[in-house]
This record gives structure tokens, sequence and C-alpha cells, in this order.
């Protein structure tokens, strides 16, 4: 029987194309009436579909994302398959599911979807913040960099400012692992042309500037951070730093005293300040001493030299070269204070050039110090400037 | 309306038909899919186990007992509609197809819903031909042409849908008909996209050649689809012998215990059930390592093989996409293991893969590149995949006489010809039957001097020169009777009748047939000069290449 009403429905509709036939317009008229009614029930069919197909899908999602968070990354991904599976079109799901691969080290399949999210959303900036990181881990750098540059200019959903200036720093971070000075150069000026008021972000630009050994800007960065908030330690120290590098000890001290006074457990702070106080104290040229300070000072300097190379000199002074003979006797004596001349500037200059010239020799003869005197050098450094 | 305009706008609407018929079936397919099996991710052990058993035995009823019309293969069936029954499709066959490959594929089993599709299509077009009385010869193009719409909406690719009926239905370029093939695709390909979506059928990875030595890889992914395809077939061939060799009533059986096995596969494989789309877009994102996708690769002809063989209804298509991706894959994969130059990642690789064992599998290396070449929209990919599914036709073919389509059509009792041959146009041409060329006579030569040659070297005909690339001839006997009345007449002024139609090397024989007509020798010129004579054609000849008049005697080119 049931195979009679099957075969009848065939045959039903085989005799009636036979029985229209013939007039092209009455044949005409059924066939597009047809056509209407299966477009309607194939319309129909497609809507109930399309929502049996997203339900799915989001139900798949859903529990991806429950299990993303628990840590089960392989259960999730097959769960964010499906879900893209049902759902093709949704970028979010495949954004997901990169991410998840990505968190459970599958980079090549990871890749894959970055870059058809990429093809499909040109300026999804997670999807290439999330390539240019695998990118970077891979050790290609040229695309790294393409993917940071359009991450940074990309679409964020949310939070796009704070957003870009994250991702440029990160790629100001890679560029600086990799040594790329201009371009390091190029994204901290545009980091700085277009970052808010906020001290957190400054400090952070501060600190690659430092890292990037560009002091100026980093004092800039670093007193904009302090205006911004003033009882800062990290700020003031950060300052403090800049000023460091800039040979500036003074200013230096005076920045990581109230950096210390507000956060005095900042080991790293208190002992550059008392570097750059030593330089301070022993720097005989500093504006305002008297010139028997000056003397003094210097001769301080030279003892401090004599005494640095301690360890070797004496051993080694058979082998030494005449004038490194000579400048030594010489410095003894003045260090010892056997040599006595009048407090000027021709004393003070002598001993200076003595103090270069015999660490000079010195380190060509014995290398390094065991404990650098890095106060002396930081002196001498600049005195030579 | 005349008969051709007609024909085109029962084109559209057949491309509209088949379209939105091939929708509902895809529909049909995923939701049984997702009510008897599951999603991927949700999978129960006995939905798994279960399902391909139970879908595969209903599925069975519907084409042993209630349409028996739907068996086979939906390419033969088109086939026969065009050779056999003036585009006769009975339309139970598009419902029983639809509900049964619906049931079959939907469950698990590992069968493609392509072959369906077209089969669905090619109904719809016979069933709108006969609504609309279309002349004889018309009804008879009329299935290919709802074929390619069928098979256009279910790959989502209209060149594809257009170049496998051409290449594998009517074999060959047919100028009448191509137009209308092109429009039904299209039409079929609009309305599908329009209800299912534009996504393309595969989400494809960008395709870059790293490096010209990793076109070796693509070599060996042709050689191994190729090698796969000729097992497959052979296996195949010698399954369906033995199963139709059991008792009768097993047929209601034989499809469910291949849908057990398929179950039992999927357990461990989920992938390998049903038509694989999403396993191959998995290894499509580089989802799998070489290991697993030799494993999905190998299990899936497996279970193909099964299904197939034991009668359950589906197409095989998508089956051997997938296992060609599969393949092409772990192959890639391991040769960036071991390769000295730059290679690509594995995706480019599956996605090369996927052409080969379908070109060796069903002879249509043009369908095959192009459907790569459609589904991945990749300009790039063409070099490699010519060269890998080249390969694997080449290999398919010199190692396996038999095409599938044309074993699977003896085996259900049709004599369809063998496109195979159509298209490659096997027949003979002039050069394999003319004779070694004559000294020609000149226009004024005397008949007694002419007559005196031909007698000399035994000649009864002889062609004469009249002008450039201009021949006639002169029978014997013919002189004689010119001779007696004045043998000093030239031989342009005693000739008559009308000159002999130049032929060349080649032209096909029968072509040369035609033309003969009442000359007795026709001849054989080159195409660059046609002053230079080639050779002389002769009827006796053509009998002779063909063999009549001479049993016994093989024609020449035979061996």
């Amino acid at each position: 029987m049931y195979r009679r009403v099957f075969w009848d429905l065939g045959t039903t509709l085989d005799g009636i194309g036979s029985a229209v036939a013939g007039s092209t317009g009455r044949v005409l008229a059924l066939v597009f009436g047809l056509m209407v009614l299966l477009f309607l029930a194939t319309g129909f069919l497609t809507g109930a579909y399309r929502r049996e197909r997203e339900s799915r899908a989001a139900v798949q999602f859903e529990a991806a994302q429950e299990l993303a968070r628990d840590g089960k990354y392989g259960e999730a991904i097959d769960h964010y398959t499906e879900a893209l599976v049902l759902a093709r079109d949704r970028l979010e799901y495949m954004q997901a599911l990169a991410r998840v691969l990505v968190e459970a080290k599958k980079t090549r399949e990871a890749e894959t979807y970055l870059l058809e999210l990429i093809r499909r959303d040109p300026p999804s900036g997670a999807a290439n913040l999330m390539l240019a990181r695998i990118n970077a881990d891979r050790n290609d750098f040229d695309a790294a960099v393409r993917h940071y540059q359009r991450a940074i200019y990309g679409r964020w959903p949310d939070a796009a400012p704070e957003r870009r200036i994250n991702v440029r720093s990160e790629l100001i971070d890679v560029l600086l692992r990799q040594g790329r000075r201009s371009q390091v150069e190029a994204e901290l000026l545009r980091q700085k042309d277009e970052l808010p008021d906020d001290p957190e972000l400054k400090k952070r630009l501060g600190r690659m500037f430092l890292q990037a050994h560009w002091p100026e800007q980093a004092r800039d960065v670093f007193t904009d951070a302090v205006r911004l908030s003033p009882r800062d330690a990290a700020a003031l120290a950060g300052l403090g730093d800049a000023e460091f590098q800039l040979a500036q000890y003074q200013t230096a001290r005076d920045a990581y005293r109230r950096a210390l006074r507000i956060d005095p457990e900042d080991a790293g702070s208190r002992a550059r300040m008392e570097t750059a106080n030593e330089v301070v104290n022993l720097n005989p040229m500093r504006l305002g001493l008297t010139p028997a300070n000056r003397l003094a000072r210097s001769r301080a300097l030279l003892a401090r030299v004599l005494a640095e190379f301690a360890f070797c000199l004496p051993a080694h002074a058979g082998e030494l070269p005449e004038e490194t003979k000579r400048d030594v006797a010489r410095a003894n004596e003045i260090a010892a204070g056997k040599v006595r001349r009048r407090a000027g500037v021709e004393g003070v200059e002598e001993n200076v050039s003595l103090a270069v010239r015999l660490r000079e020799a010195a380190i060509a003869a014995c290398g390094s110090p065991p404990a650098e005197d890095v106060a002396v050098e930081l002196v001498l450094k600049k005195l030579v400037e | 309306m005349t008969e051709a305009q007609r024909f085109l706008l029962l084109s559209i609407l057949i491309g509209v038909f088949a379209g939105l018929l091939v929708v509902c079936f895809h529909i049909a397919i995923d939701f049984i899919r997702w009510y008897a099996v599951g999603t991927l991710a949700q999978q129960t052990r006995h939905a798994t186990l279960l399902s391909p058993a139970l879908g595969a035995t209903a599925s069975a009823f519907l084409v042993l007992v209630l349409f028996r019309q739907a068996r086979g293969s939906g390419v033969n069936q088109t086939k026969a509609a065009v050779y056999i029954s003036d585009g006769h499709v009975p339309f139970s066959t598009v419902i029983g197809k639809f509900l049964a490959c619906s049931i079959a594929i939907g469950s698990g089993n590992s069968l493609g819903p392509e072959d369906p599709s077209l089969q669905m299509g090619s109904g719809v077009a016979s069933l709108l031909g006969r609504a609309f009385r279309l002349a004889r010869s018309s009804m008879r193009m009329i299935a290919p042409v709802g074929a390619a719409a069928g098979i256009a909406a279910a790959f989502n690719a209209p060149i594809t849908g257009v170049l496998f009926v051409m290449e594998e239905v009517l074999a060959g370029w047919h100028t009448g008909v191509l137009g209308s093939i092109v429009l039904s695709a299209t039409s079929a390909v609009v309305v599908s996209r329009w209800f299912l979506g534009n996504q393309p059928l595969f989400s494809t990875p960008e395709f870059e050649l790293r490096d010209p030595l990793e076109l070796i890889v693509h070599a060996l992914i042709g050689v191994a689809g190729g090698l796969l395809a000729v097992a497959f077939m052979k296996t195949i061939a010698v399954l369906r012998r033995r199963l139709r060799a059991l008792p009768r009533w097993t047929r209601y059986v034989q499809p469910g215990v291949a849908g057990l096995l398929v179950g039992v596969a999927g357990l461990w494989l989920p992938d390998v059930m049903g038509a694989g789309y999403e396993g191959i877009d998995r290894a499509l994102h580089n989802a799998f390592g070489w290991k697993m996708l030799l494993a999905l690769g190998l299990v899936k002809i497996a279970v193909t093989l099964l299904c197939f063989s034991a009668g359950t209804p589906g197409g095989m298509f998508a089956p051997t996409l997938f296992a060609g991706a599969m393949i092409g894959g772990a192959l890639g994969s391991l040769a960036q293991t071991v390769a000295l130059f730059p290679t690509s990642s594995t995706d480019a690789y599956v996605l090369v893969g996927m052409g080969t064992f379908f070109a060796g599998v069903f002879r249509a290396p043009m369908t095959s590149v192009f459907m790569v070449f459609e589904v991945s929209a990749n300009y790039v990919i063409i070099l490699p995949v010519l060269i890998a599914n080249t390969i694997a036709y080449a290999l398919a073919r010199s190692m396996q006489r038999t095409p599938f389509f044309e074993m699977h059509a003896r085996e259900e009792g049709l004599d369809l010809p063998s496109v195979e041959e159509q298209r490659e146009g096997a027949g003979m041409r002039v050069e394999d039957a003319m004779g070694a060329p004559v000294a020609a006579f000149g226009p004024r030569t005397p008949v007694n001097a002419a007559l005196d040659l031909m007698r000399q070297h035994g000649d009864d005909i002889r062609l004469v020169k009249l002008g450039y690339g201009e021949w006639g001839w002169v029978r014997r006997s013919d002189l004689e009777t010119a001779a007696e009345e004045n043998g000093r007449l030239a031989l342009e002024d005693a000739l008559g009748g009308e000159p002999a139609p130049s032929v060349y090397p080649d032209m096909p024989l029968d072509s040369a047939l035609r033309l003969i007509g009442a000359h007795p020798a026709l001849p054989v010129s080159s195409r660059a000069n046609k002053d230079q004579l080639m050779g002389i054609l002769r009827l006796e000849d053509i009998h002779h290449a063909y063999g009549i008049g001479e049993r016994g005697k093989a024609p020449p080119g035979s061996a």
C-alpha cells in the first residue's frame, strides 16, 4: 500500500505533466504557480533550518566558552568547531576558536582560522594581534610587525584606545628585543603623541624610552606622569632614572629621594640614589665648590682609581709601560699627600687627567676591575665629556 | 515560441526547480543527522554505532521495495535517459532518491549527496520536458541539463556542474546544449545561494607555492591518488560481485551490516561518517597530523567501499574528495618533515589532494581540476592541481581499463556508450586508411601517353593535377575509350565531371567516406601545401580499414 502511495505521487506528477502538456501558456502558468509554492515552502523550511542551526551553534558556543574558562581546551575546541560548522558566518565564533587554539598551543590550526578571519574581516584588531603574536613566537618578525601595525590601526569592539596603546607597547617590546632601533623610535614617538593623560600608560612608555636609551623623551614622559600623579613613587623613580641616564645626577638624586619618601622599600631606587649621591659628592667640577674643595675631591678621585685597581697594579708594576709606571708613581704621591700644591685649576685638572689616563691604562693592562667603582666611572665619564 | 526558445526557457526553470529540490535535500540530510547522530561534539556512542545501520536498512527498504527505479548511479541513469529512454526519467525516482539518500547520508553512512542531486535534477528536467512536450531530440538532451543543475547546486559550483556533465554524461562539447546547461547550472546555484547563503563548500586557506620543487610532492600526491583509485575500483568490482552472489534476501541486510561497520569506525574516527565535508574543512584548517590524516583517508575509503558495495543509496563524490584530501594532507605533512626545500603548510596539500582520488576514480580530469579551483577561488592552485590530478587520472586509466561508471552500468545491465572513447575521439583517420601517393599526370598529358604509363604500372586509377590544390582523376577504362576516339587529346580536355575534393591525413575517416561519393579516389593533400600529395584514398582503402569485405582480417590500428 505504501509503495502505491509513493508510486502514485510520482505517477500523478508525471500524469499532470502529460495532462497539461500541449498549451505552452497553460503549462507555464502551472509551472510558475508550482514554483511560487515551492519557493514559499523552501523559504519556510530554510527559516526553520537556520533557526535550528543557530540555536544549536549557540548551545555549542556556550559549552565551549565554559570549557575554555575551565582550561579544558581540547573539549572546548571540539565545541567551538561544531559551533562554527553550524554558523560559518559568525566571525566571533571563529575568533574564539582561534584564541583557544592558541591557548592549546595549536598555532598552525589557529593560524588558518585567523587568516580566514582576516580575509573576511581585514580590520579585525584581535585577529591581527593573535597572528602577530604567533609570528613573533615563530621569529617571523616582519610578518609580526605587519600584523601588529594592522592591529594598532584595526577595529576593536571595545576600549579601542587602550587596546591600541597596549598593542603598540607590545610591538615596541618586540622591536626592542630585536634591536630595531629606528622602528622602535618611530613607534615610541607615535605612542607618545597618541597617549592620553594616564599616569600608568605614561610610566610604561617612559620605561620603554629608557629601554630604548632615549632619556630625553623618558624625562618628558615621566615629568608628565609626575604632574598627573605627584605622589606616584614609580613615576618619580622613573624620572630619577631618566635624569640618571642624562647624567643629571643631582636632579636624579632629588627625584629618587622624593620617590623613597613615598615608597621606602624601593631598593633599586635607593641604590641608584646612593650612586647619584656619590657622583655628586665626588665630582670636582661641580658648581659652587671652593678651589680647595675641588682639589681635595680630585685627589680623592685619584685615590679611588688607585684603590679600584689595587688588585692588579702593585703586582704587575714591572710589566706596565714606562709612562703608566710614572703615572702610578705620581698618583700614589698625590694620593698620599706627598705633593703639595696650591689650590687651583691646574692642580685639579692634572689630577683629573691623571685619573682618566691611569684608569684607561689599568683597564688595558689588567682588564675591568672585579668590583667596579661605578661612581668613579660616572664622574670620569662626565668630566671627559 | 520556437523549440529552441522553449528549451532555453525550460533550462532556467529546470535550474530553479533543481536548486529548490537540492536545498530541501541538503536541509533534510542535516535534520536527519542532527536528530539521528547528533553533532560531532555531541555524538553518543549508541547513536554513532547504530544510526548508520538503521538508516541504511531503512533506505535499502525504500529502494528495494518502494522505489526500485531509484537504485543505481545517478550519472548512469541520466546517460540512460540520453541514450536509451529518449529523456524519460520517472518522477518516482526523484522522490525515491530524495527519501532514501537523505536517510542514508543523514544517518551517517559514508556516501555523498551529489550523485542523488544530479539524478533529482535530471528527473525534474524530464518531468518539465514532458509537460512542455519537447521534440524527441530535445527531450533526449533535457536530462543532462537537469543533471548539471543538480550537481552545480550540490557543490555550490556552477562550472563544476557544467564541466562534469559535458565530460562524463555527454562526453564532449555539444554546442547545441551547452548554453542550456550553463543556464540551468547558474540558476540552480543562484537559488541554492539564495536560501543557503553565499558560503563556498569549504573555507579554504590562501595557497602559495613556496618552492618550485614542491611540485614533486604534488606529483607524488597524484601518484598516491591514482594508485588508491585503482585499488578502490578493483576492490569494488570484487566486493560487489561477491555480495551480489549472496542470496537475494541478503540485499535487505547488507546495507545494515555495512552501516554497522561504519558506526564502529565512527566510534574511533567520527569524521569518516556521512559525506565528510566537515572533516575536509577541519583538515583544511590543519586540525590533524599526518598519521590521523592517513588513518582518516584509508578508513574513509574502506567504509565507502562497504556502503557502496552493499548497495546503500548515495553518491561517491564527497567520499572521494574526502579520501583524496586526507591522503594529500598526510603526504604533504610528511613532506614537511623530510623535504630539503621549503614546503607549504598541510592545508595546501589537503586542497591539492582533494581532486586526485576523484580524478582517478571518475576519470573526469577537467572537472576535478576546476572543482578544486572553484572551491578554493585561488588561481595559484591551478598548476599543482593540474599536475596532481593529471597524474592520478593517467595512472588510473593505464591500470584500470574500465572506468567506474561503465563498470557500474554493466552491473546494472545498461549498455551505455563509453564516454572515455567518445571524449577522446578514438575513431579512425584518413591516414589510417590511405595508400601511398602515386605520381599524378599533368593536365596537358596526352591520353595515349597516360594510358601507356597506366598499363605499364598496372594502375586502374590515377590523379590528374588540374591547378593549385585542385585534383581530378582518370580511370584506365575511360582512357581506353578516349584513346580510340583521339589518343592525342590532352587529359584535361578528355576528362569530364567535377574535380575530386581534397582530404587531409588527420580528417576522420567517416568524413572522407561522406565526401568520396561517386569519386573512385580522393587526393590526400598536405594542409601546409595543397599541391603536395600525401597519399591517395580509394573506397576499397576505406572498406579495408573498416574490415568490410575481408572477414577474419583485423582492421588496421586495432592491434
